[in-house]
């Protein structure tokens, strides 16, 4: 399954504020595990076309239903986002927005 | 490794035609002769585009050590060493037939592939024990036999996307079929191919058309295993699926490191097209949706009719 047009703007949309976020935090630190939860909650909300309280952190993506076209979206922008690379098959480990967090925050 | 045409519907319908022959010269063109410089970039030496055999522990950086550590598996796995005749099916950009002649005495390393920039490339190799036809494998008519036969990933160039169980047994028997009369007597096969594993079969379409596998198919074990019936018998089979999930890895991280080259070659849209692939070939062997199957066999010189 596609990601919708609307639902791309959407999620450009959201991207393109992180971006200028980060480009406004002029100290420039690494992301932190609680940032990057954030970003994930809120790509996660746009792209499942959810509600935020319904993003659960502490279960594995893999109960989103997110398919692997989705998945590589995500882990490509998550990505761009960090400045570092993500592994794609990050999404297949059972992770959840915590542990991923964490595990990006530690590698 | 399998080819990621642009999507061009005259290719596929081209391909299509080919009974039983698998891929067709034109599909198989329209990939590999406009990219032997993009190849360049991101493979290693030995221009293998084909799953390595690392070892644990292994950074990305033995790519090279990795691919010719599978070379060699597979001359040992098919008995080729200080043979007289090999065969190598897909012979690609012949860095094995190198390796046949070079390395493990063979005296003469036959191979065949459709694509023309391979040929001229394993020709200009000047090596009086490497012999190269462009051909199509089921056109290939030997005036002697091989002592052994290598296929690493032509497999997954003999049959078209959509083709129902029994039709794609059908062709891959045929191509065993040829083994079987190419080999001399007690000869052995060593074959390497990406196989379904753990997806059904209807979705196999949707992981198809996402760009990953356009235009092949990948068999199933059980396809292989009941196309060789009363032909070959197998000896071993490994699945070294983390193997691919790795070597993927490595072509992903050379290609984005030397991505304004590859840019300069094909341009941003393939490079990035690329990328996504490797990504989704990554996730594929790492889930086990596909797997990497390496398989020895041996002739069966008396099949009961």
């Amino acid at each position: 399954m596609e990601i919708k047009a609307t639902q791309m703007h959407q999620l450009s949309t959201v991207y393109e504020s992180q971006k200028e976020n980060a480009q406004g935090d002029k100290s420039n630190h690494p992301k932190t595990a609680a940032d990057i939860q954030e970003w994930l909650v809120s790509y996660l909300t746009v792209s499942l076309e959810i509600e935020p309280e319904n993003v659960d952190r502490t279960i594995p993506f893999e109960n989103y239903g997110l398919d692997s076209l989705k998945a590589l979206a995500l882990t490509g922008d998550l990505e761009d986002w960090l400045g570092y690379e993500v592994d794609p098959t990050l999404m297949y480990d059972s992770h959840t927005i915590e542990t991923l967090a964490k595990h990006l925050v530690e590698e | 490794m399998n080819r990621l045409t642009h999507k061009n519907p005259e290719v596929s319908t081209q391909a299509i035609e080919q009974d039983y022959k698998g891929t067709s010269a034109e599909a198989i063109q329209y990939h590999y002769d406009d990219g032997n410089d993009f190849f360049r970039v991101w493979l290693d030496n030995t221009m293998a585009y084909t799953c390595a055999m690392w070892e644990k522990g292994e950074g990305l950086e033995a790519l090279e050590t990795a691919q010719i550590r599978k070379l060699d598996f597979h001359i040992n796995q098919a008995k080729a060493k200080g043979a007289k005749r090999v065969l190598d099916i897909g012979c690609g950009w012949g860095s094995l037939l190198r390796r046949l002649v070079e390395v493990h005495g063979v005296e003469k390393a036959v191979g065949v592939t459709l694509s023309k920039a391979q040929t001229k490339h394993v020709k200009s190799f000047k090596n009086p024990g490497i012999e190269v036809y462009l051909e199509n494998w089921a056109d290939h008519h030997p005036e002697e036999l091989y002592d052994a036969i290598l296929g690493i990933e032509v497999i997954e160039h003999i049959v078209q996307v959509g083709l129902p169980e029994t039709e794609k047994v059908k062709a891959y028997r045929n191509f065993f079929e040829r083994c079987h009369k190419w080999l001399k007597p007690g000869g052995w096969m060593s074959l390497q191919t990406i196989v379904y594993d753990n997806m059904r079969p209807e979705n196999f379409s949707q992981f198809l058309t996402t760009e990953v596998f356009p235009e092949s198919d990948h068999a199933t074990l059980a396809e292989l295993v009941k196309a060789r019936e009363r032909l070959f018998e197998i000896v071993a089979i490994r699945n070294d699926r983390q193997d691919y999930e790795l070597t993927c890895k490595a072509w992903l991280s050379r290609l984005k490191k030397n991505r304004t080259a590859a840019i300069n070659v094909v341009g941003s849209e393939v490079v990035a097209r690329y990328e996504k692939y490797l990504k989704f070939c990554m996730i594929g062997f790492h889930t086990g949706s596909i797997n990497l199957a390496r398989i020895a066999m041996r002739r069966i010189d008396k099949p009961c009719k």
